[in-house]
C-alpha cells in the first residue's frame, strides 16, 4: 500500500472535490489507455495530466519504488493511489462568497499549518451567510456565520426574557 | 229550658270559636305557604343570576386567556425582531408586554363586575317591584321576605366575589400554565426547533445583517472570517 506522506507532492496540490474529481478522472482515462497499451510510455503522462501533476506522480512512484517498465506495478501503483486518494478526509465548508483562489489557498494552508495532514474542501456557496462559515466533519456541524452569531443571540434574548416572566 | 238554652249557646259558641280557630289556623298555613313559595321565586332569580355570572365569568376569563396568549406571542415575536435592531429595546418591550397584560385583565375584570353588577341591580329593582304590588295582608309577609332577601344579598354578594376570585386566579393560572409552556419550549427546544426558529426569523434577520455588514465586508474579510471559523473549529475540537 501507498505511504500517505509519500504522497503529499500530489496531494498538496489537490484542495477542493473539484481538484479530487478532475484528477479521478485523469487517472481512470490513463489507466484505460494503459490496458489498451502493449508497451510501457511513462512520457504519454502528460498527454492526461498537467506538468507539474506528471512530475508529482513520476517523483512519488520512484519514492515507492515502482519499476518504470513493469506494466503491472504501474497499474496497481495507480490502482492502490486511487484508493487513498479517495480515502482522504473530506471537510464541508458554507460560505457566503465564491471563494476566489486566494481564500481557497489560504483555507489549505491553514489546513496543512494547523491540522498538519492533507484534507479535501468541499466548499459550498450559500449566500445568505454573510460572513464566517458552517462547518461539517467528521459528523459534526457548527454554524460559525455572523448570522449564526446573531440568531444564538437573538435566541439568548428570548429565553432570558421568558425565564424573567 | 233555661238549662237547656245554656248547653246550645256553649255549643254554638264553641262550634264558632272552632270555625274561627280553623279560618286562622287555615291563613296561618296559607301565609307560611306564600312565603315559602316568594322565597322560593327569590333564590331561583339569585341562582339564575350566579350561574349567569358564572358562564359570563367563564367567557371573559378564556377570551382574557386568549388574549394574554396573544399579548405575549406578539410580544415575544416582537421582543425577537426589536433585538436584532438594537438590544436596548429589549426592555422597553418588555415593559409594554407586562403594562398590557396588565391591561388586558384588569379590562376584563371591570367588564366582569359590571355585568355582574347591572345584572344584580335588575334582580334587586323586579323584587323590590314585585314587593310594591303586594296587598297590605301580605305585609308581614313580605317584610319577612324582604328581611330574608337582604340576608340572601349579603350572602349573595360574597359568593359573587368568591367567584370573582376563584375565576381569576383560575385566569392567573392558565396564564402562568401558558407561560411555563412557553419557558419550558424555548429551554427544551431541540436543534430542529432551534432551526425552524432560525428559518422563521432568517429571512428578517438576512436583510438586517446585509444592511449592517454586508456592504462593508470586502473579499478579504470574508477570507479572514472563514480562517477564524475554522480557528473555532479547532479550539471546538471540531476539526
Amino acid at each position: 500500500m501507498l505511504d500517505e506522506k509519500k504522497l503529499l507532492l500530489l496531494t498538496e496540490k489537490l484542495k477542493t472535490q473539484e481538484d479530487l474529481h478532475i484528477i479521478f478522472q485523469q487517472l481512470d482515462e490513463y489507466m484505460e489507455s494503459m490496458y489498451k497499451s502493449k508497451f510501457i510510455d511513462l512520457s504519454i503522462l502528460s498527454n492526461y495530466f498537467s506538468y507539474s501533476v506528471k512530475q508529482s506522480l513520476i517523483a512519488i512512484m520512484q519514492l515507492h519504488n515502482i519499476n518504470e517498465n513493469d506494466k503491472s506495478q504501474i497499474i496497481q501503483f495507480f490502482h492502490d493511489l486511487k484508493i487513498v486518494l479517495n480515502q482522504l478526509p473530506t471537510i464541508h465548508i458554507y460560505i457566503g462568497i465564491n471563494p476566489s483562489e486566494h481564500t481557497i489557498n489560504a483555507i489549505k494552508s491553514w489546513m496543512v499549518s494547523q491540522l498538519q495532514r492533507e484534507v479535501i474542501l468541499d466548499i459550498q456557496v450559500d449566500p445568505k451567510i454573510f460572513g464566517g462559515a458552517i462547518i461539517e466533519y467528521n459528523g459534526y456541524h457548527r454554524d460559525y456565520t455572523i448570522n449564526g452569531q446573531i440568531i444564538n443571540l437573538i435566541i439568548d434574548k428570548v429565553k432570558k426574557f421568558s425565564n424573567s416572566n | 229550658m233555661l238549662n237547656e238554652l245554656v248547653v246550645y249557646f256553649f255549643l254554638i259558641s264553641g262550634i264558632i270559636l272552632m270555625i274561627v280557630t280553623l279560618i286562622y289556623a287555615l291563613k296561618y298555613l296559607l301565609s307560611v305557604k306564600n312565603s315559602e313559595t316568594y322565597d322560593s321565586i327569590a333564590r331561583k332569580r339569585a341562582s339564575h343570576i350566579v350561574r349567569h355570572a358564572h358562564i359570563s365569568s367563564q367567557n371573559i376569563i378564556e377570551s382574557a386567556v386568549i388574549k394574554a396568549q396573544k399579548i405575549l406571542s406578539q410580544a415575544e415575536f416582537s421582543q425577537g425582531l426589536l433585538t436584532e435592531e438594537t438590544t436596548a429595546t429589549f426592555n422597553s418591550v418588555v415593559a409594554i408586554y407586562k403594562e398590557e397584560m396588565k391591561k388586558e385583565l384588569d379590562e376584563q375584570k371591570k367588564t366582569y363586575i359590571n355585568i355582574v353588577t347591572d345584572a344584580y341591580k335588575q334582580h334587586v329593582l323586579e323584587e323590590e317591584e314585585f314587593i310594591k304590588k303586594a296587598t297590605d295582608e301580605e305585609k308581614v309577609i313580605f317584610e319577612a321576605l324582604e328581611k330574608s332577601i337582604k340576608q340572601m344579598d349579603t350572602s349573595h354578594t360574597s359568593e359573587i366575589n368568591r367567584l370573582i376570585d376563584l375565576e381569576f386566579e383560575k385566569a392567573k393560572v392558565e396564564i402562568e400554565k401558558y407561560k411555563t409552556e412557553q419557558r419550558e419550549k424555548i429551554n427544551n427546544a431541540s436543534q430542529k426547533e432551534i432551526n425552524e426558529f432560525n428559518l422563521l426569523i432568517g429571512s428578517v434577520t438576512a436583510d438586517l445583517i446585509k444592511t449592517i455588514v454586508g456592504r462593508s465586508i470586502t473579499q478579504e474579510d470574508h477570507s479572514q472570517l472563514i480562517i477564524e471559523a475554522l480557528n473555532k473549529a479547532k479550539r471546538d475540537s471540531i476539526l
